[in-house]
């Protein structure tokens, strides 16, 4: 296996008024070739925030602490942003940010809009450009007549492969997609995923899949990261996180999915909510709402350590269990 | 037409366990015409957002609207409030002695019944009716007035509606009110604004201001659509604990089928502002029968791992149109697997003829006539089962 992202203890704060936002606490993670890595947790566990830093395009008042993000070997953060920028963004790594459908310029046509990487990027003239532009809208099946409409002439469902074809146009080998089914509904959403299934195949993409609901990471990835207050609580295959998971936050996160087929089991919640990451608690961050919490919780914070091959756990409980 | 309604009426009286009785409902939202439409006399069009629906809600039971977006849930739901115009239909629905009395003092004829017909209102004398059905929305970040503290919030609709109450009272309902939906102690909350509160305390505070005026029945739109999946079950596990303490009927709307197992007794399933199948929750996700349905739960992802290694077939072909622009004949035809499956039969009948509801032995309904060789749905339904 071949490693084509590599993320070294990245931290990002938000610098705000009323105090700095943690939002990213050394996480690290290594992404294989034609791999799909889900990332999931809570609304505010800081996933889009991890996204954007990958990219190195935190918007302000956020900012990249510290941290590696190596793509064939290069660590992109170190470059000046105008290089990252020219050489590395939508060529090696691109990204569908979360909502991109939403923001789609609606005083331009479609064909207009996925052109711009071939001119900005490549020096395409206008015809060339417009020319690959009908090639990737077939790739994503859609017609490639609609470079000529506009975006608000296309359903939720074309805008969002729309824009999966735009993060593609450059043939990056890496692509980030940021919630990108949240908006639709289920057939359509669907299709997307299965869209997705056959890109990784065909164009041999790695995907790093972000998304708060867990049916959607079983769906489609590999290896599975859960996310709690801006760091990574537990990681393994995607099997592991969903048959046999050890983090206390994970065992109950999985069990609070309601399924829509087998018995109806009592669906499980976790009392009280995240906490604020202005003022985190001390100790290991989800100690207030952890059944299992103990003294040592609420003062040390646990690290994140390999239990068993490919699967870390940041809990007490394993402490002792590194392999 | 009088003969009809008559015939409804006495079904609804012998029925005592019926609380809500919705027929054929149609909410048309006339389409602004352009001036050249209006000088060459093209006809009004409309955006069918609810096109013939009928459905009915027992006391005590949770009815379950789901459906993709678009296809008439949220209007479904407005209209048993009379929050949008009805063009045509029946509701029959058992308010409470006092709210029948206020009506009748308000001049509408009851006919000396124990229920009232909420479309048969005149529009400025519904009022009263919006104390017996209350709605929750789906976002519990638009639906609470931001400069109102939770106090203020939830004394509101006693003050709409003039609850002959003091001050202190009022207060104890809202203490009472919060204590329910599990914020306390309720003196924590009363003085904050919204902004204060986290997405799943301000849906709380949604579910305790539709309380207090003790409804009947409550639509619940989307009421969890928003909340992280760690906390949607305690949600869920609450509204069905008020269910059984306060004797309520939910209509709660959701996309999620998944959801709708968990709470749901019946459930209808709508697209394009018709309901293509409606039954015992359990059974349709178990075994769709309505080609539009069986699309629905065969795309519905799972938290099994193993589904990565395979594609999702779910058997539906293109988009759906929009409800100005309903396909002649049956509405789902032009997506149909099924139809183009059984074209020799079907030729004749699905892209020409709206099909009626036919009726299955587990006493479910379903509007396809891939069906016809069973019982048709007479006039009104059958809620025996
Ligand atoms: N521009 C910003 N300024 C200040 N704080 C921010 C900003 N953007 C995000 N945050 C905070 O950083 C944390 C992480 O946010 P982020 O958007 O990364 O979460 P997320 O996991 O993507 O959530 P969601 O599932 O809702 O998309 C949150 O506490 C959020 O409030
Ligand atoms: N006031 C209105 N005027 C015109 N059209 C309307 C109006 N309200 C709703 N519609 C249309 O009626 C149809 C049904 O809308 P409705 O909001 O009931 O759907 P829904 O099933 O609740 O969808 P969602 O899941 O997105 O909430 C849609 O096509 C919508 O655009
Ligand atoms: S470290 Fe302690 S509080 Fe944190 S998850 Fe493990 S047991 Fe729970
Ligand atoms: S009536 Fe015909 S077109 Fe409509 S759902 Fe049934 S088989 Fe399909
Ligand atoms: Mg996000
Ligand atoms: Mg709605």
């Amino acid at each position: 296996m071949t490693t084509v992202l590599e993320v070294s203890n990245l931290s990002t704060s938000y610098m705000t008024f009323r105090g700095v936002v943690r939002a990213l606490e050394k996480v690290s993670l290594k992404l294989e070739k034609e791999e799909i890595l889900g990332i999931a947790g809570e609304s505010g566990c800081g996933k889009s925030t991890l996204a954007w830093s990958i990219m190195g395009l935190v918007p302000p008042p956020g900012k990249i602490i510290e941290g590696s993000v190596k793509i064939d070997g290069i660590d992109i953060l170190k470059l000046p942003e105008n290089e990252r920028r020219k050489k590395i963004l939508w060529e090696k790594i691109s990204m569908v940010f979360q909502g991109a459908i939403n923001s789609l310029n609606p005083v331009y046509t479609i064909g207009y809009q996925l052109a711009e990487p071939f001119i900005y990027h490549r020096n395409y003239t206008k015809k060339e450009a417009l020319e690959k532009v009908r090639e990737l809208l077939k790739m994503v099946g859609l017609n490639p007549e609609l470079v000529k409409r506009y975006p608000h002439e296309l359903s939720g469902g074309m805008k969002q492969r729309a824009v999966i074809a735009m993060a593609l146009a450059l043939e990056p080998s890496v692509v980030i997609a940021d919630e990108p089914t949240t908006a639709l509904d289920v057939v359509i959403q669907s299709q997307i995923l299965n869209l997705m299934k056959k890109l990784k195949q065909e164009k041999r993409l790695s995907f790093i899949l972000i998304t708060h609901d867990m049916s959607v990471i079983a769906e489609m990835a590999d290896k599975v990261a859960i996310m709690y207050a801006g760091r990574i609580v537990e990681y393994g295959s995607s099997d592991i996180i969903f048959n046999n998971p050890y983090h206390p936050y994970t065992r109950l996160l999985i069990k609070s999915i309601p399924r829509l087929r087998g018995p109806i089991e009592k669906l499980h919640y976790i009392p009280g909510e995240p906490p604020n990451l202005i003022s985190a608690p001390p100790g290991c961050k989800f100690n207030p709402r952890c059944p299992q919490a103990t003294e040592r919780c609420r003062k040390e914070e646990p690290d994140l350590i390999e239990v068993e091959k490919g699967h870390f756990v940041r809990c007490w409980l394993y402490e002792g269990r590194e392999s | 037409m009088k003969g009809e309604r008559n015939e409804i009426g006495d079904i609804f009286t012998s029925n005592k366990d019926l609380l809500l009785m919705v027929e054929d409902l149609k909410v048309w939202f006339p389409l602004k015409r352009g001036i050249g439409e209006i000088l060459r006399r093209k006809p009004q069009r409309y955006v069918k957002a609810v096109d013939s629906v009928s459905f009915f809600v027992k006391e005590r039971e949770t009815f379950c609207l789901a459906g993709e977006s678009g296809c008439g849930k949220t209007t479904t739901g407005k209209s048993l409030l009379r929050l949008v115009p009805i063009t045509s239909g029946s509701a029959l629905f058992r308010a409470r002695k006092e709210t029948l009395e206020e009506l009748k003092k308000n001049g509408v004829n009851l006919d000396g019944e124990d229920y009232v017909d909420i479309f048969a209102i005149p529009p400025r004398k519904v009022k009263p009716i919006r104390k017996d059905i209350q709605i929750i929305y789906q976002d519990p970040y638009g639906s609470l007035n931001p400069r109102y503290n939770i106090g203020d919030i939830l004394k509101e609709p006693m003050n709409i509606h003039k609850v002959e109450l003091t001050e202190e009272e009022k207060m104890e309902r809202v203490h009472k009110a919060l204590e329910t939906v599990k914020l306390k102690p309720p003196e924590d909350f009363i003085d904050r604004f919204p902004h204060q509160l986290s997405g799943g305390q301000r849906q709380r505070i949604a579910i305790a201001k539709a309380l207090i005026m003790n409804p009947k029945l409550i639509v619940a739109d989307e009421p969890v659509s928003m909340l992280d999946v760690s906390i949607r079950a305690e949600m869920l596990e609450l509204l069905q604990s008020i269910k059984e303490d306060r004797n309520l009927s939910y209509v709660f709307i959701t996309h999620d089928l998944a959801v709708s197992r968990y709470i749901c007794d019946r459930i209808a399933i709508m697209y394009l502002g018709r309901i293509v199948e409606t039954g015992e929750t359990r059974r349709i996700i178990e075994n769709p029968l309505h080609p539009y349905t069986r699309a629905l739960v065969a795309a519905i992802p799972e938290p099994d791992p193993s589904n990565r290694h395979k594609l999702r077939n779910v058997p539906i072909k293109g988009e759906i149109p929009s409800a100005a622009n309903i396909p002649p004949g049956c509405r789902f035809h032009p997506r149909c697997v099924a139809f183009d499956e059984n074209m020799e039969r079907l030729r004749d009948k699905c892209p020409i003829h709206d099909p009626p509801y036919f009726v299955s032995e587990d006493g479910r309904y379903v509007n396809c006539w891939l069906y016809d060789n069973w019982k048709k749905k007479e006039k009104i339904m059958d809620f025996s089962t």
